[in-house]
């Protein structure tokens, strides 16, 4: 089943069919749409609980996909691949993919132009991992690794 | 929401689906458990109906039977009988012993219901089922009401005279016209017990039985709360060392009661057709 989730940001709206979604996470007041099978981000200026809430009401029969890890990270479980509790790390292997360049849009919802040239650092590491191969490497809390572990033992 | 935390957004159908299913369960087993509340609750409320049924059916108590106080010159030091109930060989009886009272035949149309002295009543020699006339022998107050002895069924006997009661198996018998001629009471029915021992019988008919039996010099009519065979019946009287024993009716089509504590209890009414040959066995108070 495919259900798609509309952000809408300034005069834009977006759609993002739910299983294209690998993560999104929180960057302070905004929150960055990663893309499965592509270094594409798309960041809007709502925080992450917000589009938790559009997660909620907009996907009747998958928002149960996406699991919230702490505060700052929604991931896709179809993507979670492994779970390093002792390190804290989870990975996420979205399969085929493209390594393309990453091009990062930031969109406010008063200056599309200005912000456009605001670009995250390509020098970072999750950007650089990003853009040479599929697997992506998160960090969350020990604790919630071990509920996350918990729950996809229950699928 | 906490670093520690985790949520998933949206209930997870895997986890609707199994609250569905322990929802269906849960009421699943409350339904079979209601029903089979409902079903006991039928069962016994039927049974209960059916013992009023067979108790209430045909006897209509009228004015001054039930609750009739027993003769004010009773006391308790001179109860007429008494009642316990025992097990003899796994199955349950009761017994009415004969202490302050004489033993009697009365005709269906001749028991005075309104006679406060008789505090016990059942029946005695059996009717035929196709004239309905008594089988057997049948004295009574010294009148010839039946002859015959015509089988082996009938070689039993009570004989109610002077006071005294013989019970026996014979035929014929000098107590035939004792009871004649002392205008006493004489009936037949089956042998259960005498000197040579109990009875045995073929039939493995199981009914409810009952026995105008002799015990240590006292006469008490014992019969079966379970229903049994009427060898067993015949064994289990021997068992409680009963010397003499002739069957009375048995079965629960039948009238029994006695008085207890100045009240009737009706233990069994007879639905049959009423007939002047029916006799019964009463205990009358001195």
């Amino acid at each position: 089943m495919v259900e798609f989730l509309t952000i809408k940001s300034g005069a834009k709206l977006f759609r993002f069919e739910h299983n294209d979604i690998l993560y999104i996470e929180a960057a302070k007041n905004y929150s960055d749409v990663h893309i499965a099978g592509s270094n594409k981000i798309d960041t809007f200026s709502i925080q992450i609980g917000e589009i938790a809430d559009y997660i909620r009401s907009q996907l009747k029969q998958t928002a149960s996909s996406f699991i919230r890890v702490g505060k700052s990270l929604i991931i896709n479980r179809n993507y979670v691949q492994c779970i390093d509790v002792s390190n804290g790390k989870l990975e996420l292997y979205c399969g085929v993919g493209r390594a393309i360049e990453c091009d990062v849009f930031k969109y406010s919802s008063n200056d599309y132009d200005k912000d456009r040239k605001k670009y995250r650092t390509e020098t970072s590491p999750e950007y650089q991992m990003r853009n040479t191969n599929i697997k992506i490497e998160l960090s969350a809390s020990r604790e919630a690794l071990i509920k996350l572990r918990d729950e996809l033992l229950e699928d | 929401m906490k670093d520690t935390d985790i949520e998933v957004l949206g209930e997870d159908p895997r986890k609707l689906r199994r609250k569905k299913r322990n929802i269906q369960l849960a009421l699943g087993i409350f339904a079979i458990v209601l029903i089979v509340i409902v079903l006991f609750l039928i069962l016994r409320q039927s049974k209960r109906t059916s013992e009023i049924t067979s108790t209430d059916e045909t006897y209509t108590p009228t004015e001054g039977d039930v609750g009739k106080t027993v003769s004010d010159s009773l006391s308790v030091d001179t109860i007429p009988f008494t009642l316990e109930e025992m097990e003899i060989n796994g199955n349950k009886y009761r017994c009415f012993q004969l202490v302050n009272a004489e033993l009697e035949l009365a005709l269906y149309n001749d028991i005075d219901t309104t006679d406060t002295a008789i505090v016990f009543v059942t029946q005695a020699a059996n009717i035929r089922g196709d004239n309905n006339k008594i089988i057997g022998d049948f004295i009574y107050k010294g009148d010839s009401m039946a002859k015959g002895c015509p089988n082996a069924s009938t070689l039993g006997f009570c004989a109610i005279f002077g006071g005294k009661t013989i019970i026996g198996k014979a035929n014929p018998t000098t107590f035939l016209d004792s009871a004649k001629n002392d205008s006493g009471f004489f009936f037949r029915q089956y042998a259960l017990v005498n000197d040579n021992g109990f009875e045995s019988f073929e039939s493995e008919a199981k009914s409810y039985r009952r026995a105008l039996c002799i015990k240590d010099g006292n006469v008490m009519v014992v019969e079966s709360i379970d229903k049994i065979t009427l060898s067993a019946f015949a064994e289990a009287l021997f068992d409680y060392d009963i010397s003499n024993a002739v069957n009375l009716m048995g079965g629960k089509n039948l009238d029994e009661w006695y008085v207890k504590d100045g009240k009737r209890e009706v233990l069994f009414i007879n639905t049959r057709e009423p007939n002047p040959n029916r006799n019964y066995l009463i205990f009358r108070a001195k």
